[in-house]
């Protein structure tokens, strides 16, 4: 049987011997995927690099597969500074978060957007902090966690003038402090002008992130916070 | 129940942590310790836990050595021009040294920035570097780092302790290597190289 051709994102990978790799993959259909791969194909020299869009085959029935055949099947997201280390940091969240086995067709798109995205504001024309905001949300909408920025909690719509509190399984819950409605409106409508709003999408991403983390902190922050 | 000797299977399990060894090549490598090379075998373990207990890191540049510095960062002659190159390993210093092409001082930074694999900048002695950097007497940074995402995200953080510390910063040319063929070379090298190019 002639194994199927898929794109795919390397997310990460680790030498396995002198002359071959495990890849962390992400795949539409697949979704997380561990599979070998030899450094050479042939004669031919690659790249197995994290933002290189591959088109590859993969054989095996174990949980780790084996790389049949990889190519590259356009150009390289190439990223530098603040921008590659957020590449890295939606590397580590997906790695983090997503489940295995989990088909991630959704997720895949997303992840390609946003890389699109990231590389607009390499480029000059673009903000870096709405893109990675827009990726975790949903990121938590992929992961059954949506966030209604319409409503609160009891289902009437959202205040500007009121503040509201996140609660875990519920949503928002207006309260004396805490996110103010109009930011999450903000948020909700794509308007990220305002440093203010930015800051509360900041804020409230890293509230909902940390319980699916865990106690174990995302590494790629300490990237942004030092040099 | 294990095949092997209580001693036997010691050895193979030591054997195993080497990089590229996996249960077959450990057996064969005890056998042929006991079979025919116990001397040798006996040299090896001395040698081992000789160089376990006794090589450290270089005060100033991190490369292995016994001493407090290393023969090269107490050379005053390397120390002239005040360039240091980065690399990520030993391995890429000594490819460097071989080259003759670098008279400066080093700094190894014994791997690179990976926030998968749990390592950052304090694993990386980069608060080291960032020391060095402030003391003063360094006119260049050379960035000799390898061409792959951890890096160049090594490098970018590196560059920008340099810009903090005003010291100027390069970072080793990317091309198609000597010998290859450029049907055979991968898309974002050749995108290097063509935005390298260099006047003829």
């Amino acid at each position: 049987m002639h194994a199927e051709l898929w794109p795919a994102f390397i997310l990460h990978s680790r030498p396995l011997g002198e002359d071959k790799l495990i890849l962390q993959l992400l795949l539409p259909e697949q979704g997380r995927v561990s599979a070998v791969v030899r450094k050479r194909q042939g004669k031919q020299r690659l790249a197995l690099q994290p933002f290189q869009p591959f088109m590859l085959q993969l054989s095996g029935r174990t949980e780790l597969k084996t790389v049949k055949s990889i190519d590259e099947a356009a150009a390289a997201f190439l990223f530098s500074g603040k921008v590659l280390y957020s590449g890295i940091y939606l590397n580590e969240l997906i790695c983090r978060l997503w489940p295995d086995n989990l088909a991630a067709e959704q997720l895949f798109n997303l992840y390609q957007h946003s890389l699109q995205q990231l590389m607009l504001v390499q480029q000059g024309s673009g903000e870096l902090e709405p893109c990675l905001r827009e990726f975790e949300f949903a990121l938590l909408t992929e992961l059954g966690q949506p966030i209604d920025w319409q409503q609160d909690a009891d289902g009437n719509p959202l205040n500007t003038a009121w503040c509201y509190q996140w609660q875990h399984e519920q949503g928002f819950v207006a309260a004396a402090n805490g996110f103010a409605g109009m930011h999450l409106l903000n948020i909700g409508n794509g308007q990220w002008q305002s440093a203010d709003t930015r800051r509360c999408a900041k804020q409230l991403s890293r509230q909902i992130l940390a319980p699916l983390l865990g106690s174990k902190p995302l590494a790629s922050r300490a990237l942004f916070e030092g040099g | 129940m294990s095949r092997y000797t209580p001693l036997v299977q010691q050895l193979i399990d030591a054997l195993r942590i080497l990089p590229g060894v996996g249960p077959k090549s450990a057996q064969r490598m005890a056998f042929s310790l006991l079979e025919r090379n116990r001397e040798a075998g006996l040299q090896l373990g001395t040698a081992l836990s000789a160089a376990m207990t006794k090589v450290g890191h270089c005060q100033q540049c991190r490369t292995f050595c016994e001493t407090a510095l290393c023969h090269i960062c107490t050379d005053p002659a390397r120390a002239l021009d005040g360039i240091i190159c980065v690399v990520g390993s030993a391995a890429d210093q000594l490819a460097i040294e071989q080259t003759g092409q670098f008279k400066g001082r080093y700094f190894v930074l014994q791997g690179y920035l990976s926030p998968l694999d749990g390592i950052g900048p304090q694993d990386l002695g980069l608060d080291k570097l960032s020391t060095l950097l402030a003391a003063g007497g360094i006119t260049e940074l050379i960035l000799a780092t390898n061409p792959t995402v951890e890096g160049d995200a090594t490098a970018f953080y590196i560059a920008e302790l340099c810009h903090k510390h005003q010291v100027s910063v390069s970072r080793i040319a990317q091309g198609i290597p000597v010998g290859g063929e450029l049907e055979f070379v991968d898309g974002t090298t050749l995108s290097h190289a063509f935005s390298g190019r260099k006047v003829f």
